[in-house]
């Protein structure tokens, strides 16, 4: 974000005509200030970036020098079965954790935008959580669910149910993990609360003029108008579901216990590059997460077309 | 509109700026790394300097002409950051030309702290010596100085570790480092138990079926909650390895270099490790182990659990969370009750490729696994030296580590392979596979076989 924006006003400054000597200083200076980034960028971004296509194709550990083997690591890729079980955890775990999310974020915001007293207060109390580090959340909900002493199975408990082992059962472990993400929730929110707030008070008097419920307005007014920032945070959280990494590791310590049931994508990725010392494996796992992501994203922008709306588009 | 394309132009970019990201996880790790580890060393640099101004004061050379040699580890607290922590000084009391700066590196999965080396061995700055888990260091070896020219030259052989500790140290002849120490495991039982139920504490089980039958009276139901279990044999130190070399199995064929972790004695033990999880359902073993705390939490020191492999190191926590916990020790029962044996595990300190310091790194690395002063303080952790006088000596007065003592001369440790940390993690997650109905034992293990062996065949390419 931050470097989008360095980009932004830097082109902003070089695009008008240089008419004047100031305007030429200012776009030199310019170039001065946006050098350090961009020598940043090249040196930390592009060379690893350009380097891992090229590893991709070799055997390489880290000390010794790459070895190529061509389409070796991506053929082997194919018959791993622990890659197999990264992509299904990761793609499971996608398709239940975005979806929730936009819908709970949608719901939220909603309801954080009606103008009610201490609005401010729950604004807060929901964006908090998103402050407490990956890691200490995943404690915390260790915590919560733990199957004996949780919080959560003794409030179970209270009303009969007999509350499952959570992360220590390879079918409930997901849905933990689910459930746990949505804690981070408070940054969609934000956003979703930005993009209401841009939404023109006039269809509102309108539709009220019309006599249109409070239901209907948000069905064929708030949610339409919304589009763009639905598209927006669900590639985003697309995007970061494909790549979860941070809490599955901290709660399995990479292992992905029960049962591989939380040994997602990008993990397997880690340890080969890390632990196994298969740099150019994991390269290779890096490209076609890159290629997927890619090509999942491109399709949601296809289909953007049908069921996005632009203001005064 | 215009508007409506920017937003969509605004889009793209990011998802572009963040998809690419993604890729560079694996190029950026490197730097990012290093600096954190350029950051601690001055930190710690700064911070061990006036802790031992004994050490400045005992000396006749002022630090500064002294050799400057950097010592990795993992080890920050608790008795083992103490033990590494006395080590250090001591050896730089004890002699006068190498002055030991003792940097604790955090581990990255496992019990290893490799990626950090091998990224400082890449990058032309390693530690002078690293404290490494043995079963791993033949993945790396690349980024090793290999010992045998040095150990030969100073009369270092075999004869004077134990054969679990020097073997674990050697791939294919070549020396990687030399052993530090060991782990092993055994059975801790507890009495009271075995009292309450009418069995002799002072005749613990030596057979599976002893062990079977003992665990079922041990256990106790309430309701369609389990109050506590007899025996859970996953638990703990109870890895495949424990249980695979009990049972007799090997894991490894030296005639042929291959990993056989689909042994039939192997297989034997797995199932009967997860027959276990069918008998008091999967469900409850699993909310009991995942409910499971440490230290004084632990099931086994809080009464909730009588019996539990588990490793020497135990008996100090015992003294320390609940000294009046009556238990006993013994054999990790065998099929036919003879033939005990342990599964070792341990360090071997190791010296990177391209160090500026070579000989007084090697000097360092010799006093802390081949001086009994060095290997004496192993008693700090409560672990095994990985020289067997020096344990007669630290633990010979302890009637606690006698079955230790005992069976550590035919201590077992895992394989010298290409594909040690991969075989460690597939190995450990096995009995969970199969408990949750993902393969038998044997399908399981023949596909972990392959896995390590194709592994294996790749890296030797």
């Amino acid at each position: 974000m931050l470097e989008l924006l360095v980009k932004n006003k830097t082109t902003k400054w070089i695009k008008p005509k240089l008419q004047s000597g100031i305007e030429s200083r200012r776009a030199k200076y310019g170039y001065i200030f946006a050098s350090l980034w961009i020598t940043g960028l090249l040196l930390f971004y592009a060379y690893p970036l350009i380097s891992s296509i090229y590893y991709s194709f070799t055997s390489y550990n880290v000390v010794s020098p790459a070895r190529w083997i061509g389409l070796e690591n991506y053929i082997e890729l194919f018959s791993d079965p622990v890659f197999w079980i990264g992509i299904e955890n990761t793609l499971y775990y996608a398709l239940l954790s975005v979806p929730i999310s936009v819908i709970l974020g949608i719901f939220l915001a909603i309801l954080l935008n009606m103008p009610i007293r201490g609005q401010g207060i729950f604004r807060t109390i929901f964006f908090i959580p998103t402050l407490v580090p990956v890691v200490a959340t995943a404690i915390i909900w260790q915590w919560l669910l733990n199957p004996q002493f949780g919080l959560v199975n003794y409030l179970l408990a209270t009303i009969g149910i007999n509350g499952p082992p959570w992360l220590g059962d390879p079918v409930w472990s997901k849905p933990s993990l689910i459930l746990m993400a949505q804690w981070g929730i408070g940054n969609s929110i934000i956003i979703y609360l930005a993009g209401l707030q841009d939404i023109s008070k006039d269809y509102d008097d309108a539709a009220r003029v019309d006599g249109a419920s409070g239901l209907r307005k948000v069905w064929s007014i708030t949610l339409p108008l919304l589009t763009p920032v639905i598209f927006f945070n669900m590639v985003m959280g697309i995007i970061n579901a494909l790549q979860v990494f941070t809490l599955p590791y901290a709660l399995t310590y990479g292992t992905g216990n029960p049962a591989n049931s939380l040994l997602f994508y990008s993990m397997y990725l880690y340890n080969n590059a890390f632990l196994y010392m298969n740099m150019g494996y994991a390269s290779a796992m890096a490209w076609i997460l890159f290629i997927v992501i890619m090509v999942i994203t491109l399709i949601l922008f296809r289909s953007s077309d049908r069921w996005v709306y632009y203001h005064g588009d | 509109m215009a508007i409506g394309k920017k937003v969509r132009m605004l889009n793209f970019c990011l998802v572009v700026v963040l998809v690419l990201s993604i890729i560079m996880l694996v190029g950026c790790a490197n730097q990012v790394s290093k600096n954190d580890m350029a950051q601690e060393d001055k930190s710690t640099v700064k911070s061990e300097k006036p802790d031992d101004p004994s050490d400045t004061s005992s000396s006749h050379k002022p630090e500064e002409e002294k050799t400057k040699i950097v010592f990795w580890h993992n080890w920050s607290t608790g008795p083992s950051g103490e033990s590494m922590k006395k080590s250090v000084e001591e050896f730089n009391k004890s002699q006068d030309e190498i002055l030991v700066e003792p940097l604790f590196v955090a581990t990255d999965g496992g019990d290893s702290i490799t990626s950090k080396l091998l990224t400082a061995v890449a990058g032309g700055n390693p530690p002078d010596v690293m404290l490494a888990s043995r079963y791993g260091i033949a993945e790396y070896m690349d980024a090793l100085t290999i010992l045998n020219d040095l150990a030969e030259r100073d009369n270092i052989n075999e004869e004077m570790f134990y054969e679990w500790a020097w073997e674990e140290s050697i791939y294919e002849g070549q020396l990687l480092g030399l052993p530090y120490d060991g782990t092993a495991r055994a059975l801790f039982y507890n009495k009271d138990h075995f009292k309450e139920v009418g069995l002799d504490p002072d005749n613990p089980p030596l057979t599976i079926a002893e062990l079977e039958e003992y665990a079922k009276k041990l256990t106790i139901k309430e309701g369609d909650r389990y109050k506590r279990f007899g025996l859970i044999p996953w638990y703990g130190e109870g890895w495949l390895y424990s249980w695979g070399w009990a049972f007799g199995g090997e894991f490894y064929d030296e005639t042929t270099g291959k990993v056989t972790a689909n042994h039939p004695k192997i297989v034997e033990a797995l199932t009967w490790m997860t027959s276990f999880a069918e008998q008091f359902g999967i469900q409850d073993i699993t909310s009991f182990t995942s409910s499971a705390g440490s230290n004084a939490m632990n099931p086994f020191i809080s009464g909730q659990l009588s019996m539990m492999i588990t490793g020497n190191w135990m008996i100090a926590q015992i003294d320390q969370y609940n000294p009046d916990l009556n238990y006993g020790i013994s054999y990790i029962p065998t099929p036919d009750g003879k033939n005990f044996t342990t599964y070792v595990g341990g360090r071997a300190l190791i010296i990177p490729k391209g160090v500026k310091n070579l000989e007084e790194a090697w000097e360092f690395v010799k006093w802390m696994c081949t001086s009994k002063e060095g290997q004496s303080l192993k008693k700090i952790t409560g672990e095994f030296a990985a020289m067997p006088e020096v344990n007669t000596e630290i633990y010979g007065d302890d009637p606690r580590q006698d079955i230790f003592l005992e069976v550590l001369p035919n201590g077992r440790h895992r394989p010298v392979i290409l594909a040690g940390n991969m075989m460690w993690d597939e190995l450990a997650k096995a009995p969970d596979l199969v408990m949750n109905k993902q393969g038998t034992a044997k399908e399981v293990l023949d596909q972990i076989t392959d896995k390590i062996n194709k592994e294996i065949e790749k890296k030797k390419n």
